[in-house]
């Protein structure tokens, strides 16, 4: 386990038991795709405490602010393919 | 060298050169004595082959026999070779060589036609001219001589604008102006846009039109009601559909509306076109594709 988890006395796991060991390497993998797994996790406690009608304030927006990532489309190409032809004259000469 | 895009319509004439975007009224009229000259930004008095106009707004202040090009039988009007000469002065390209490009109407976009605006326009002009350039300021009377280039670049209105908004699939435009509307069809085959000329015409009707049919000949366009604009702007879009219906035109494709009108029209377009939309420069898009097709075949850029 990381210094920073051990540091954390907030959540542990057990990775002797299989189920914590998969909660703890998917922590991890969260944090490599900069998804915050100490977000997820104060996300859960504060939908706990609302759950059991003691919401401190401002938890809407915290909520809101933590929402589980979404996932966002690759923004789009501006730059417009080129398109050629069409019809024109520059020298009628014979 | 400079290019220099016009697109000399009925109501104003556009213009697109490396130093951007501008319009001024079509009408021109006789220069005279001013006994009150006021020196507005913008005026200008031209001496065009030993006669003396004004262009701008002088011309609805000032003037007392306006000229404008009728598009009778051609484009080719003196009126056209003064609207020309004054955007090479507007533009502040007097003393470059310059590389003309203009448009005509789609049923106009043949030899003849061209032929005789190249003779009009190509070759060494020489004029006098006095610009206000700031108000209140009198004005230089200058020489120059304008040299327009033998080789004059030209495309049919409605085809320009679809340029300054190119598409990936097939297209087909709208471009309403004050005396015509040009309906285009282009069809995209890999990265080529092909021109169709059986599901192309133009329309010898537009918003002046609809105006006069309407007995709203001397009303300005700003001193129209909201209502008032929605009837007339849905007469000149029915005029424009029977047309579109006439080649063919089908719903399922998409469809550009283009001209000063462009945003009056659209409700009624998008009715009968669902794909229709209005592209980002409605009433310039004529100029600015022109000036995009000039860079793309003269500079290839």
């Amino acid at each position: 386990m990381s210094e920073k988890y051990q540091r954390n006395k907030v959540v542990t796991f057990n990775v002797n038991s299989p189920v914590e060991k998969f909660m703890l390497d998917h922590a991890d993998n969260m944090k490599k795709t900069n998804q915050s797994f100490s977000g997820l996790m104060k996300q859960l406690y504060l939908t706990y405490l609302v759950g059991i009608g003691n919401s401190p304030p401002g938890s809407a927006n915290f909520l809101n602010q933590h929402a589980p990532a979404k996932v966002i489309e690759p923004a789009k190409n501006e730059v417009k393919p080129k398109v050629v032809g069409g019809v024109f004259a520059y020298d009628d000469d014979e | 060298m400079a290019l220099l895009a016009v697109d000399a319509g009925r109501s104003e004439v556009e213009v697109k050169s490396k130093n951007g975007v501008l319009r001024f009224p079509s009408g021109i009229s006789e220069a005279t004595k001013q006994d009150h000259p006021q020196y507005i930004k913008g005026d200008l008095e031209i001496e065009v082959d030993g006669k003396k106009w004004w262009v701008g707004d002088i011309v609805e202040r000032e003037g007392n026999s306006l000229k404008v090009n009728n598009f009778g039988e051609s484009k080719a009007d003196p009126v056209l070779k003064v609207q020309v000469l004054a955007s090479v002065i507007y533009s502040g390209l007097v003393g470059d060589r310059i590389d003309l490009g203009v448009l005509v109407p789609v049923d106009r976009f043949n030899k003849e036609e061209r032929k005789k605006i190249k003779e009009l326009l190509k070759g060494k002009h020489e004029i006098t001219y006095s610009l206000v350039e700031e108000s209140k300021q009198v004005p230089t009377l200058k020489t120059a001589i304008i040299n327009i280039q033998d080789k004059i670049f030209f495309v049919p209105e409605g085809a320009s604008a679809y340029w300054s908004d190119p598409q990936t699939e097939d297209t087909q435009t709208f471009d309403f102006g004050a005396k015509t509307i040009n309906l285009v069809t282009h069809q995209f085959k890999d990265i080529e846009a092909v021109y169709i000329n059986t599901k192309s015409s133009t329309v010898w009707y537009g918003w002046e039109n609809v105006k006069y049919s309407s007995d709203y000949k001397n009303v300005p366009d700003k001193l129209l009601s909201d209502e008032e604009g929605r009837t007339l702007a849905s007469g000149l879009a029915r005029k424009a559909i029977d047309e579109a219906k006439k080649l063919n035109w089908s719903e399922r494709i998409k469809t550009q509306v283009f001209g000063g009108v462009a945003h009056l029209v659209y409700p009624y377009i998008e009715q009968a076109f669902p794909r229709a939309y209005i592209p980002q420069d409605p009433r310039d898009g004529n100029v600015i594709g022109l000036y995009k097709k000039m860079e793309e075949v003269i500079l290839n850029v």
